[in-house]
């Protein structure tokens, strides 16, 4: 590309002087060019993370200007993630954790998270760090005694920011649990009584679609009033056949704040164009919608649920898992379950794992909503068996499955090859005293 | 000792602790109050809120109405945070506000984190041990900044605190008695 300017100055004679000048001055521009764009892939110095590279040539979303990246910058998408956090930046904010501090400053989230390089969990500080503290522990536990200080995080054992899951006293009264509880706790969506749907008005030159009318007059939206200029005209502005995704979260503020949060919607969070399949590192389908929009999931004339917990998801995600989705235990009893625009909370479907149901606090009022922030429960696999699996199985069974590669890959088609280590040792304890705890770790 | 006692409980002790933090702040400025005194002061909040809490909602809502338990893991049993476990995320809490710091400490914790980690909570925990009226103090440069450290005995104030850490699978030492110094409470002012 520099050639014809080479030769042109060659031609020309100019000094060496004004030569290099010149070839700097290109240089700068091509590279002021490139930052001042919308693509700065360029400056990618390295593969990003698997949480992050959808959104990689976003660096401000990161970066301070020419400054290093901030906690804060972390903190502001990844706050849902630390709460309850078992190491808070505050714990070692302190003068006593000094000498700690300056071995491994765990109050900045890059010490443990560098990027741009892609390490198992994003952790890329080296896997022994534990012992830096807890190099106690193989004294005083004999059923640790053997284990090595990399082996912490590994074998679904331990997880830095969120022991829930994983403490003693939570296994021990898990452990007796059956593979399939007796009762069942997935949450059900509560269902608004059906008003009459408002009256139907086509903009003058619109074609009456009778169909249209008949699915959308059937729909959940009919039911609860919504008529076609909510979506099609919010601000009386003029007739828009392809509402754009801010007309949805005009009313599902929780769903498109949860949306944005997560991969699917983080590149629209940063401003950048909406999720394609190219984006993506995981095998995609090449009749992939190009873009990944709410109707990509819904179509807001029928309200289908059923389309949005399964179908979407298979129209773009082509890995192992997803592909043997449908003749898995779960896609076949969600196959055979009762048609109808919802999924009934017996039905397992892409959903139920991957944009679970959580009572929350979603516009100012209790509800259970779907959190459609994808990475939710992608991992660590004890959050995904703590929110999601254990709303219908035991502890044993979720945990030993979710750490069975080879059970992940068949979608849980069979049952997992060995018991979780973390279950195995806290059978082995002693039952602790009546009303005695049996540890935090 | 009724219910309606208790926020006034706790906005007097916000009120002292923001006084303390306060006057530590002014330094040079406020003179007239040094710092053993402000110290004083912040430990008085922190021993007067973790003895309420101990009395009137865990002792009052655990053993007299039997109501609700404490526990260790308190969110997942929707329980109650133990008493340590209150003064702990306090002190995060306080933290995040304040200049200060204090944190409560063992030689014989369950959790190493809360063992002594310097030496002066070292040489403080041996003090106090043996003289438990006194406070231990002391000016100490640590991670590049100077601070004026108080250690306070850490006593055994109910059977609770006794039977727990006695019967805990991973305490070592379990034979604890009432009145005993089961450890310290330090409070640490920045002095720049």
């Amino acid at each position: 590309m520099l050639e014809p300017p080479l030769l042109l100055l060659r031609a020309l004679r100019v000094p060496l002087r004004l030569k290099v000048g010149t070839l700097l001055a290109l240089a700068v521009a091509c590279l002021s060019a490139a930052f001042l764009g919308a693509d700065r892939t360029v400056f990618v110095p390295g593969p990003t993370s698997d949480g992050h590279h959808v959104f990689e040539e976003s660096c401000g979303s990161c970066h301070r200007a020419f400054r290093s990246v901030a906690t804060e910058g972390c903190t502001s998408c990844h706050a849902p993630e630390r709460a309850p956090d078992t190491h808070p930046p505050a714990l070692f904010d302190d003068p006593r954790w000094a000498p700690t501090i300056a071995r491994l400053d765990a109050r900045e989230c890059v010490t443990c998270h560098g990027e741009h390089e892609r390490a198992a969990g994003g952790v890329t500080v080296d896997s022994g760090f534990c012992f830096g503290c807890h190099d106690d522990v193989p004294g005083k536990r004999a059923s640790h005694a053997s284990f090595a200080p990399s082996s912490c995080g590994q074998a679904g054992c331990h997880n830095y920011h969120d022991n829930s899951a994983l403490n003693v006293a939570f296994l021990a009264r898990h452990t007796a649990e059956p593979d399939l509880l007796a009762t069942r706790g997935v949450l059900e969506r509560a269902v608004p009584p059906r008003q009459p749907p408002p009256e139907v008005r086509f903009p003058p030159g619109e074609p009456l679609d009778p169909g249209l009318v008949a699915r959308w007059q059937a729909s959940a939206h009919a039911g609860a009033g919504i008529g076609c200029p909510q979506c099609h005209d919010p601000q009386e502005r003029g007739f828009r056949r392809e509402p754009s995704d801010a007309s949805c979260a005009g009313c599902h503020a929780y769903e498109d704040r949860t949306f944005r949060s997560g991969k699917h919607g983080v590149r629209r969070a940063v401003g950048l164009a909406d999720l394609g399949p190219s984006d993506a590192r995981l095998p995609m389908r090449e009749a992939a919608p190009p873009h990944l929009r709410c109707s990509t999931c819904h179509d807001a004339h029928t309200a289908d649920t059923r389309r949005a917990a399964v179908d979407a998801c298979l129209l773009c995600h082509d890995d192992a898992h997803s592909r043997a989705y449908l003749a898995s235990p779960h896609g076949q009893a969600w196959r055979a379950g009762a048609a109808g625009a919802r999924p009934g909370a017996d039905a397992v479907t892409c959903a139920t794992c991957h944009l679970p149901r959580l009572e929350t606090e979603a516009d100012g009022k209790r509800r259970v909503a779907v959190h459609h922030r994808n990475t939710l429960t992608l991992g660590p696999p004890d959050r995904m068996a703590r929110l999601v699996c254990m709303d219908c199985h035991g502890l044993p069974l979720a945990l030993a499955s979710l750490l069975d590669e080879r059970l992940v890959a068949n979608n849980f088609r069979g049952r997992p090859a060995r018991t979780a280590d973390a279950i195995a040792m806290v059978r082995a304890l002693e039952p602790a005293p009546d009303g005695i705890n049996g540890g935090t770790r | 000792m009724n219910d309606r006692a208790m926020p006034w409980r706790w906005t007097c002790g916000v009120v002292a602790l923001l006084c303390g933090v306060a006057c530590a702040r002014g330094g040079g400025a406020n003179a007239g109050v040094p710092p053993e005194k402000v110290a004083d002061f912040v430990h008085a909040v922190i021993a007067a809120d973790r003895a309420t809490y101990a009395e009137e909602v865990v002792h009052r809502l655990q053993d007299v109405e039997k109501v609700v338990r404490a526990t260790e893991q308190f969110r997942e049993e929707k329980g109650l945070p133990l008493p340590s476990q209150m003064l702990r995320m306090g002190a995060q809490r306080a933290a995040k506000s304040g200049g200060f710091r204090y944190a409560l400490i063992s030689a014989w914790a369950i959790n190493k984190a809360n063992m002594p980690r310097t030496d002066f909570e070292t040489r403080g925990l041996a003090a106090v041990a043996q003289a438990p009226d006194a406070v231990y103090r002391s000016t100490e440069e640590v991670g590049g900044k100077r601070y004026f450290m108080s250690l306070y005995p850490d006593v055994a104030v109910s059977e609770a605190c006794v039977s727990c850490h006695n019967g805990h699978a991973e305490s070592p030492r379990k034979d604890f008695k009432l009145n005993d110094v089961m450890g310290g409470v330090v409070v640490a002012l920045p002095l720049e």
